[in-house]
């Protein structure tokens, strides 16, 4: 079988973890074979076996119907199989072009020189078959992520690719650039290269898929011709049980400010920004990644400094925030990348759990050890935590980690949290967890800022939603206003940039 | 401008040069006669030619701190085959081979472990060190032929030897570095190793032929050190010039963190050091003071990248 | 003990701890076959005195080493101090003082390390080479290249004196040693260096004191120099403008044999004190022995990497387990 590629039964071990379970896939040229699946169903181990980045622990691989065995990604490509990862690899400092030749053979001219005009050229030449206007001798630390993306794809279009594996392509793009991408990958599988695509994200799946494979678990639940799914028979298969997130009952908010932002600016990132926050109250910010959401939050908690504006906390001006200050006026935060922003990964449970609350954790001047594991075993409980508070949060899943950020920031009882993209990754189960933890805030008094890309949950939790759009709120929804259309609709408003 | 002078790496360092030779030009006298600035060169000739190699490690966001060490080495080894045969290709030949032998020691041990290349280099520095001092045992070396380590003594049409091979040594490392694989892959590997890693860059065959490269450079400069001073003497055997070959490096622009940087930083990193090096004695600020003014100017220079880079104020 | 327990307690701090104790022990027995002299509980007892000086600031550099960061300038730092103490006498001033002025010029030494990591922002690395010139060059300037030995019979204590047989600097040692262990491990500031060597961004949004956390462990390693120079100082009975050279590439090695990574975040003052008896012993048993002294460097080389490489051992069998695949991961810094 010639122009086909297929896993067969292959398994992928991590230590004691299974990650994929003897999984079977068979994608042929010229088809867009989307694997779909919730974080941490194994779709993407799957495609870094495929693409050679990880070999497999039993079963194998087949390229045209013949075992291949793979020990690094070079030997994958060099059988046509590219992988672009959700995290690109690409080179900051180096122009395009020498992005786009990075372990190639380059173009020779005489005595052996590098032919830097025919590394142009072919460079051009690639990028423009995807549509892609840049300057090739930019270094690419300068384009958009966007156009990173398209240069991505461009390396594979280098050498003689048969099978390109996307990664979530789409995660960080907004709704134009995603359709652009989703036009390029059409293009290409029509010219006859096999397209492996992997992605949570259902409307796109079902969108740009010719066939459709579900993963849960580490397993194949399904697959098939996209004629066969519909979005609630993918959502069944991809959840393994009815989805059971439900939205906060009541509406807790009361009168009383607890948070007030006022002209708030730090241009490019985002500008003129206004808001308030009542005890009691969700306030849910939405708006696209780049819109000036985290920015904004670091701005108010005091990380970063802005320009122009005010914040006040409980009526009293803040003069120029501080993370020390704001802590101690009972502001609390939890970033939104928690891994590099929050926490310290080697260490254990209790360290990080403890970290604000070192000054109270002390025994005539020397911390206490008792007092602290006392504190993390109270902070802790908040949350269902099966391991134990000396193991490092590395060794975490990604849900525990979640919720020893959480449990840092909010043991304290702050008056006012804002919660930056606060279930990134992680199962129904943790999810459902933290949304009860945030109504349970809310209902003590706290307000809370939860800011999301996620629209479901900005709509599940918030009683309030702030859009922001280019660094500017494009619009405020309360009621019956909140809908997914309209926060679709103010998210994107404007948004159709200059294509590059 | 700031993205214009991290591009260019190479102008912010040729301004400084201008700056500090203009400088000098005006308030010490005698300092832009030709003598002074080609003795500048050759002064500088050693710390350069080393730190062409230092360059290429740190480039492949690696470290080096052996160099040292592996100068010394090389120039006991080759000093003593200089002396008992005379010969110009032995000399030279051996100058190399134990650098080169001394950088795949400490390749193989980056590329194979991964415990990293500072701690590595910082204990082959006293690996090395010991040999060299086993080899040189307690002897000085004098009286070294001039024809067996041409490389560094005697000129041609009134231009230094040393000068004459730290040119050629810059120009052909420069169109190897730019003109192969490994050369391009080396910047690209500095730049983002993770990305490497994965995507197919031999990175094991790179680390090693830089760290062998930059060993037999080490070897050439002992052959350079040599034809200076007509000898080696064991108090060679410490460590100060590593310090002033990084600091030419980072001097020169590249950054120490790897991935970004020129061929010429190294060249142009040793030749400022030299420029001030001889200015402020020239000017006559005493010997011993020097190191301060030189370490002054080693932060001044390295503080510009902080210059070139933006970023949004941060507070505590 | 099954080979896996065995092998995480092998990994473990405490593990590596008795690891040192038995290669101290194993170095003991060796020495002792080549020299009657040895094996003698006085002869230990010099060998903690003739490394005090190194374990002094092994230990700060350590703590900084903890915090990310690196001290190359230590050992001009000695150089400073202990011309600071010459030419303060020399010209004058009461010993008292001059001591007083010497301990407090290292601590300024490293307060402007500290302040320029932070000011710069610039790899500390590239920092102290640059102080590490400056400070030298300071203190040949001030001495003008030569050495001060004119001091006063008194000023033996702080080197060559002895409290029940044992070396005044070895108990200076050890109770530093202890008190910096209280501070790192039972304060805030002290969790502090953990924590900002560790990960620096989650410490700043926790509100740390990043900086003055950052000024503070190149303050400390700068005091403890001025103490180890006093000490030198008055063990050689001369104050020398090239006094300390080279003691930086020491002090780290001490480090890291005493397996705290490069890369931050962990510290062991007990594994540093004895990673630094243990290289000390080295040259000390080489001497004794009758060795060719070059030797010694070789064996400190080697212990250096070999023990390294059997702390990162788990990461060089995984590395191996992915087959031949992709080179071991390594941080860069």
């Amino acid at each position: 079988m010639t122009g086909s590629f297929a896993l067969v039964d292959a398994r992928k071990e991590f230590g004691t973890t299974v990650a994929v379970h003897g999984l079977d896939l068979v994608i042929a040229a010229g088809e867009v074979h989307a694997l779909i699946g919730e974080n941490g169903a194994g779709k993407s181990t799957a495609a870094q076996m495929l693409a050679g980045v990880h070999s497999v622990t039993s079963g194998e691989i087949q390229v045209d119907g013949e075992a291949a065995v793979f020990h690094s990604a070079l030997q994958a490509e060099s059988e046509g199989i590219f992988l672009i990862p959700q995290e690109l690899q690409l080179y900051p400092s180096l122009s395009v072009t020498e992005n786009l030749f990075v372990a190639r053979k380059r173009p020779r001219a005489l005595f052996g020189r590098i032919d830097r005009r025919a590394m142009t050229t072919r460079a051009e030449a690639a990028l423009a078959r995807l549509g892609l206007t840049v300057n090739p001798a930019e270094p690419v630390e300068d384009l958009p992520y966007s156009a990173r993306q398209i240069v991505a794809i461009a390396r594979a279009l280098m050498s003689d690719v048969r099978l390109l594996v996307m990664d979530e392509p789409t995660a960080a793009l907004d709704e134009w650039e995603s359709q652009r991408l989703l036009e390029v990958v059409r293009d290409l599988s029509k010219s006859g290269v096999a397209v492996l695509y992997v992605s949570h994200r259902m409307h796109e799946v079902l969108a740009i898929a010719d066939v459709i494979s579900v993963m849960r678990d580490g397993r194949l639940v399904s697959t098939g011709p996209r004629s066969q799914y519909a979005p609630d028979t993918l959502i069944e298969q991809m959840v393994g049980r009815k989805v059971d997130l439900v939205a906060r009952a009541t509406n807790r908010s009361t009168d009383e400010v607890a948070l007030r932002v006022t002209g708030l600016s730090q241009p490019p990132r985002f500008e003129d920004i206004s808001l308030d926050v009542k005890r009691g109250e969700v306030l849910g910010i939405a708006g696209i990644v780049g819109s000036g959401r985290s920015e904004l939050a670091q701005a108010i908690f005091g990380r970063t400094r802005a320009t122009k504006g005010s914040v006040e906390i409980d009526g009293k001006p803040v003069p120029r925030p501080t993370v020390r200050g704001s802590l101690a006026r009972g502001l609390g935060f939890a970033p939104e990348e928690r891994q590099s922003q929050g926490l310290f990964l080697p260490l254990d449970v209790t360290t990080n759990v403890s970290v604000l609350a070192l000054p109270s954790l002390r025994r005539v001047g020397m911390l206490s050890k008792a007092k602290e594991r006392g504190f993390a075993v109270e902070a802790m409980r908040r949350f269902t935590f099966r391991r134990t508070l000396n193991e490092p949060v590395g060794s975490l899943s990604g849900g525990n980690q979640q919720k020893v950020l959480l449990a840092r920031s909010l043991a304290s009882s702050p008056e006012v949290v804002i919660l930056d993209e606060p279930t990134r990754g992680i199962d129904v189960g943790a999810r459902q967890e933290i949304y009860a933890v945030i109504d349970e805030l809310a209902a003590r008094g706290t307000a809370v800022i939860v800011i999301s890309s996620d629209i479901q949950e900005v709509l599940l939790l918030s009683d309030r939603i702030l859009v922001m759009q280019g660094g500017r709120i494009a619009a405020e929804l309360t009621g019956d206003d909140r809908t997914e259309l309209k926060i679709g609709e103010a998210a994107l408003s404007g948004a159709e940039g200059e294509p590059r | 401008m700031r993205s214009f002078l991290a591009r260019h790496r190479d102008v912010s360092a040729i301004a400084v040069l201008v700056v500090l030779v203009v400088f000098f030009a005006i308030f010490a006298r005698g300092f832009t006669n030709p003598s002074n600035l080609q003795a500048i060169l050759t002064v500088v000739a050693v710390t350069a030619c080393m730190a062409i190699g230092q360059n290429l490690v740190i480039l492949g966001g690696e470290i080096d701190v052996s160099l040292g060490s592996v100068l010394a080495l090389s120039g006991f080894a080759a000093g003593f085959v200089a002396l008992s045969t005379g010969s110009f290709f032995a000399t030279v030949g051996t100058a190399i081979a134990v650098g080169a032998v001394a950088g795949l020691v400490n390749g193989l041990l980056i590329a194979f472990t991964p415990v990293p290349s500072i701690v590595v280099t910082l204990g082959t520095l006293y690996g090395f060190q010991g040999v060299a001092l086993l080899i040189a045992n307690s002897r000085n070396i004098v009286g070294v032929p001039d024809s067996a380590v041409a490389l560094g003594a005697g000129s041609l049409l009134f231009v230094p030897n040393s000068i004459l091979t730290l040119a050629v040594l810059f120009v052909i490392v420069g169109i190897v570095r730019r003109n192969t694989r490994w050369g391009r892959d080396l910047v690209a590997l500095g730049d983002n190793p993770g990305a490497a890693r994965t995507m197919g860059v031999p990175i094991r065959r790179v680390l090693i032929t830089t760290f062998i490269l930059a060993g037999a450079l080490a070897g050439v400069a002992s052959i350079v050190y040599i034809g200076q001073l007509g000898g080696m003497q064991t108090s060679v055997i410490n460590n100060n010039i590593i310090l002033q070959v990084i600091a030419a490096v980072a001097i020169g622009g590249t950054s120490i963190n790897g991935g970004k940087g020129t061929d010429a930083a190294p060249i142009l990193g040793a030749v400022i050091t030299g420029v001030v090096s001889s200015g402020i004695v020239i000017m006559g600020v005493p010997g011993t003071w020097t190191p301060l003014v030189y370490g002054i100017c080693l932060l001044l220079a390295v503080a510009r990248d902080r210059f070139t880079r933006s970023g949004v104020a941060r507070v505590a | 003990m099954s080979r896996e327990s065995f092998f995480r307690f092998a990994q473990s701090g405490g593990g590596r701890a008795v690891g040192l104790i038995l290669l101290i022990a194993v170095e003991l027995l060796i020495f002792s076959t080549l020299s009657p002299y040895f094996f003698s509980f006085s002869n230990l007892l010099n060998v903690t005195r003739l490394n005090a000086e190194t374990g002094l600031i092994a230990l700060g550099m350590a703590v900084v080493i903890a915090s990310g960061g690196i001290d190359l300038s230590v050992g001009a730092i000695v150089a400073v101090s202990s011309v600071v103490l010459g030419f303060s006498y020399s010209h004058g001033v009461p010993l008292g003082l001059s001591i007083v002025f010497a301990v407090a010029s290292g601590l300024l030494c490293g307060i402007i390390n500290g302040t320029l990591v932070v000011l710069l922002r610039l790899h500390p690395l590239l920092v102290t080479l640059g102080t590490l010139s400056a400070f030298r060059g300071i203190a040949l300037g001030i001495s003008n290249g030569m050495g001060f030995s004119g001091f006063p019979d008194s000023f033996i204590a702080f080197g060559q004196s002895y409290f029940a047989g044992v070396p005044g600097q070895t108990i200076v040692w050890i109770l530093v040693a202890a008190v910096l262990a209280l501070i790192i491990h039972r304060t805030v500031a002290g969790r502090s260096v953990i924590l900002i060597g560790t990960n620096e961004e989650p410490a700043r949004l926790s509100g740390l004191r990043v900086d003055a956390v950052r000024i503070g462990v190149y303050a400390l390693s700068g005091l403890l120099a001025g103490v180890s120079s006093l000490i030198y100082t008055s063990r050689v009975f001369s104050s020398r403008g090239d006094a300390g050279n080279g003691l930086e590439l020491l002090a780290i090695a001490a480090v890291v044999v005493g397996g705290a990574s490069i890369r931050g975040g962990q510290i062991s003052l007990l594994r540093t004190v004895l990673a630094t008896v243990a290289i000390g012993l080295i040259s000390n048993g080489f001497v004794l022995g009758g060795i060719d002294t070059s030797w010694q460097y070789i064996a400190v080389g080697a212990l250096m990497i070999g023990l390294v490489v059997v702390n990162e051992l788990p990461a060089i069998r995984n590395a191996l387990a992915r087959f031949s695949g992709p080179a071991p991961h390594k941080e860069k810094g």
